[in-house]
C-alpha cells in the first residue's frame, strides 16, 4: 500500500496539525429510562495537516500524491505524527487541494486525511 | 488560440499565487449506512494571480489581453507557473528520462537525489516534451560535482539546438536557470 510522502527533512508533517479520533456509539434507550451503549464501528481518525515553507519539489510531491489517490480512490498508509503509528486505509477527505506560493521555498498546503472506519 | 501574456521580465505572474485543483467526487450512502465514493470525470484547476508594481506597459498589456479575450468569453493558453515542465525532475531514474549507455544513474540516499556517472565516453540524460509552440518556457537544473566535473544543459527541437550557458565546476555554483522558446513544431528535447 502506498505511503503518504515525507518531506525533504524526513518529517511526515509539520507542527500545526490537528488530530481527531471518533468512536461511533449507538445508544438504545429503554422505557424505564435506562440505556445501553455499544460501538457501531471501529475508531475513525482524522488529521488536518498544514504545510508551510515547502520547496517546489515537496509541494509537487504532495499534490501529485493527492491527485493520484483522488483519481483512483485507493487508500494509503499514513503515519500518525502524534503517536508515530502507521494506519492503513486512509484517504483524502476533500475533493480539492489548495497550493499557495509566496516565493521560492515558500509553498503552503493544507489538507485533511481520514482513516476509513473499518 | 490566444496566449496569456508575460511581464517585461518574462514572468507569468508575481508572488503570491494560488492554485486550486478540484476533482469531482461522488459520495453515496446506502440504507445500511455504508458510505462509498468515487471520482467523476473532470478535474478543474483555478489560479488566483496577483500583480504588484507593474509598469504602465505591463498593465496595458494585461488589460489589452483581457479585452482581446472578451473577458471570460474566449479561451486561451495558460502555462501553469506552479507546474514543472520536466517529468521526473527529481528522479533521473524515472521513466521520462532517456539515459545514454555510457551513463549510470544511481540513487543517492544521503543527498536525497541521484548521482550521474559517465563511464568513459560523454553521455547524458534526455527528455522529450510535447509543448505548444510560440510560448516562452523556463527550465532549471540543480547539479553539483565533488570532483571538479562539469555539467551542461541544452534544448533542441527538430531544427535547432541551444546550449544553455556554460559549465559549473564546484559544489557551490550548482544552479542554472534558463529560458527558451519553442518555435513552430510541438516537439522539444532537453539534454543535460
Amino acid at each position: 500500500m502506498a505511503r503518504f510522502p515525507t518531506l525533504v527533512t524526513g518529517a511526515a508533517t509539520q507542527f500545526g496539525f490537528e488530530r481527531k479520533e471518533m468512536r461511533p456509539v449507538a445508544v438504545q434507550r429503554f422505557l424505564d429510562g435506562s440505556s445501553r451503549r455499544f460501538p457501531v464501528s471501529k475508531v475513525a481518525r482524522f488529521w488536518k495537516l498544514s504545510f508551510r515553507s515547502l520547496n517546489a519539489l515537496e509541494a509537487e510531491q504532495i499534490e501529485s500524491f493527492v491527485s493520484t489517490h483522488l483519481e483512483s480512490q485507493t487508500t494509503f498508509t499514513f503515519m500518525d505524527p502524534w503517536t508515530c503509528l502507521e494506519y492503513e486505509g486512509c484517504e483524502i477527505v476533500e475533493n480539492s487541494v489548495h497550493c499557495r506560493a509566496e516565493g521560492d521555498h515558500k509553498y503552503a498546503l493544507t489538507l485533511e486525511i481520514q482513516q476509513r472506519p473499518q | 488560440m490566444l496566449i496569456f501574456p508575460t511581464t517585461d521580465k518574462r514572468a507569468l505572474c508575481h508572488y503570491p499565487l494560488e492554485r486550486y485543483r478540484c476533482w469531482r467526487l461522488i459520495r453515496s450512502e446506502s440504507g445500511g449506512g455504508i458510505q462509498s465514493r468515487r471520482t467523476g470525470k473532470g478535474t478543474s484547476v483555478r489560479w488566483n494571480l496577483s500583480y504588484q508594481d507593474l509598469s504602465d506597459e505591463e498593465a496595458v498589456k494585461l488589460r489589452g489581453f483581457h479585452q482581446e479575450c472578451g473577458g471570460g468569453l474566449r479561451p486561451f493558453t495558460f502555462v501553469d507557473p506552479l507546474a514543472n515542465l520536466l517529468l521526473n525532475a527529481d528522479d533521473p531514474t524515472g521513466p521520462a528520462w532517456q539515459v545514454t549507455e555510457s551513463v549510470v544513474v544511481l540513487s543517492d540516499v544521503l543527498w536525497r537525489g541521484c548521482r550521474v556517472m559517465e563511464l568513459g565516453s560523454p553521455g547524458g540524460l534526455t527528455q522529450y516534451i510535447e509543448a505548444a509552440g510560440g510560448i516562452p518556457y523556463c527550465a532549471s537544473a540543480w547539479a553539483r560535482s565533488p570532483q571538479g566535473g562539469s555539467f551542461s544543459m541544452s534544448v533542441a527541437d527538430n531544427h535547432r539546438r541551444w546550449e544553455l550557458g556554460g559549465s559549473w565546476i564546484d559544489w557551490h555554483s550548482c544552479c542554472h536557470f534558463c529560458e527558451f522558446r519553442i518555435s513552430g513544431n510541438r516537439n522539444c528535447r532537453i539534454d543535460g
